[in-house]
């Protein structure tokens, strides 16, 4: 009885820590979810007159459609693939032992992960700028190019350039989590391999890569996220242009929210949600095993 | 041996390129950027452009202090900052002491949800937020940001201080309350204390959030009331579009803040970013 009671109180401490935050989320985010869902079944803001699956009738048979959706796996593949693989490398090269000042190399390169994502779009706005641009400066007196590209207005090259500085931005993160993750592993395994006359290729292939496995997953999962919610980098650098080269679908809620179309964009919401929470349940059922 | 010395020197020559090259990478644009508020207007547009200019000057920094609307945007980022750090902190700390501290039915659950609700696009959540704040008559004002951005700094503070409190011994707990401290009183007394590092540092990470938050401070704000940096920094880049140097002086002034704190915090910063906060 006594033991039953104690527990009856530490619960109820429990909720009462966690309630008030807990429902200040709920509201934050339940809330939203279930309007915006209401909102695209509907044909007008109050989410009153249910008008079935036309807002996504429209938004599917949009010609733009298509080009959105592969706009967005481009965009999402090409900027996980980079910011892992070059992000991973960095952390392998940290993590050996000759390397001296860690962490100043870790601080120096994290810059360009703490600058604000505005800041970043701008300044490579600039850096792009076909006439008077470092990239083409650069470039051009390596030998590379020729002639100055147009980075930003060309549809060819501008989604390619926006990804490029998405990677750019990854690479700190994906370098941090990774040497973390490294640093880690007990230094005996490795004695151990060297005894057993292991060679770095080895090291790296059956003690290094098979412990990081946990670190790579949360890592990729992450990318994921973020790249299929990014939004301000595209938006400051081109606005989804030219003729619509790097919109993704985020980029095309905003456009359709700007131009009053709530309901168009709330059915796009919906679609972008679905993505996304694919992903977010893989990283949540994730996180939740580790915890265990 | 002489020839596995030559292997391993190359190693590490090889190594430190690559490191080097990605500093590079890294920290040119941002060079740039500094190379350029200092340069006077004339030089910034020539051919072939050049990265340095031989007559610094500070007068884009004066003009974008003096003559824009760059500081009543950052009075409006600091203020709705603020405003977010308080209420993520009063809501967040508790929760994550809930977390951490108590055995609960549905405490891994509701802990898992703070942490799913970070990972909605903020796009999504955009046109609703709108919508209800112009219902109720907080379109345009630093408060209703300040509660939208909620959305990004409670998940996180709740979980960078469960963390936090999961680290701290329970015993000091006990202690204090078989020395006769009330349950209050060893709140205030022991474990806000112990925390408060950990706690300022995810009261920073909130306010950083919030200062960089740029999708729902771009449709929730409409005039200079509420405008915050980053809206107010990219209007001002197409506005002033042929103005480098004022631009990348007032970057320079936008950026600043978060990254003097990066690098006092940096150690909570990499806790953050395994704590699985996504960034906006």
């Amino acid at each position: 009885m006594e033991k039953r009671m104690l527990l009856d109180r530490e619960a109820r401490r429990g909720y009462a820590f966690v309630a008030p935050g807990l429902l200040m989320m709920a509201l934050l985010v339940i809330y939203p979810i279930f309007s915006v869902i209401q909102l695209s079944f509907s044909g007008s803001t109050t989410g009153a007159d249910f008008v079935g699956f036309d807002n996504y009738l429209r938004v599917v048979q949009n010609p733009n459609f298509f080009r959105i959706m592969r706009n967005t796996a481009i965009w999402t593949v090409g900027n996980v693939a980079g910011a892992f693989m070059l992000g991973t490398g960095a952390a392998l090269l940290l993590n050996q032992s000759f390397i001296l000042a860690k962490s100043a190399w870790r601080t120096v390169i994290m810059l360009s992960w703490i600058t604000p994502n505005v800041v970043q779009g701008i300044m490579w706005r600039c850096l792009y700028s076909s006439d008077f641009g470092m990239v083409n400066q650069l470039l051009q007196s390596l030998g590379l190019i020729k002639a100055p590209l147009p980075w930003l207005s060309s549809l060819q090259l501008t989604l390619p350039a926006v990804m490029l500085v998405q990677v750019w931005q990854t690479i700190p993160f994906v370098m941090t989590m990774m040497y973390a993750g490294a640093q880690s592993i007990p230094r005996d395994l490795y004695e151990v391999a060297n005894l057993e006359g292991a060679n770095a290729w080895a090291r790296l292939r059956h003690i290094t890569l098979p412990l990081l496995k946990d670190v790579c997953f949360i890592c990729l999962l992450m990318l994921i996220i973020w790249s299929l919610n990014g939004f301000t980098l595209i938006w400051v650098m081109t606005q989804g242009g030219p003729a619509g080269s790097t919109e993704i679908l985020a980029l095309s809620i905003y456009e359709k929210f700007r131009s009053f179309n709530f309901n168009g964009a709330a059915a796009t919401s919906v679609l972008q949600l679905l993505v996304s929470l694919l992903f977010a349940v893989l990283y949540i059922r994730r996180s939740g095993r580790e915890e265990d | 041996m002489t020839y596995n010395k030559a292997k391993r020197l190359l190693l590490a020559i090889i190594s430190y390129a690559l490191l080097v090259g990605l500093v590079l990478f890294t920290v040119l644009p941002l060079v740039w950027v500094v190379a350029t508020s200092a340069k006077p207007s004339t030089e910034i547009f020539t051919i072939p452009p050049r990265m340095f200019t031989t007559q610094p000057t500070a007068g884009h920094y004066q003009h974008v202090l003096f003559h824009t609307d760059i500081p009543s945007y950052f009075v409006n980022s600091v203020m709705v900052g603020l405003l977010v750090t308080l209420l993520a902190l009063v809501f967040g700390v508790s929760a994550g002491y809930g977390f951490a501290r108590f055995r609960f039915k549905g405490n891994h659950t509701m802990s898992l949800f703070m942490l799913f609700s970070q990972m909605l696009p903020l796009t999504v959540i955009m046109i609703p937020v709108y919508l209800l704040l112009v219902r109720i008559g907080l379109l345009d004002s630093k408060l209703g940001l300040a509660l939208s951005h909620l959305i990004l700094a409670l998940p996180v503070a709740t979980w960078m201080s469960r963390s936090y409190f999961m680290s701290i011994p329970r015993e000091i707990e006990e202690a204090a309350l078989i020395d006769g401290c009330s349950y209050p009183g060893m709140l205030v007394r022991v474990v806000l204390p112990v925390a408060a590092p950990g706690i300022a540092a995810t009261g920073i990470y909130a306010f950083i959030m919030s200062y960089n938050e740029f999708v729902l401070a771009s449709v929730l704000t409409l005039t200079n009331r509420s405008r915050t940096l980053p809206i107010g920094l990219s209007e001002f880049s197409n506005n002033f579009y042929v103005d480098w140097g004022g631009v990348m002086a007032a970057a320079i002034i936008v950026s600043v803040p978060v990254i003097l704190f990066f690098l006092f915090l940096q150690r909570y910063f990499v806790q953050g970013l395994s704590a699985g906060s996504v960034k906006g």
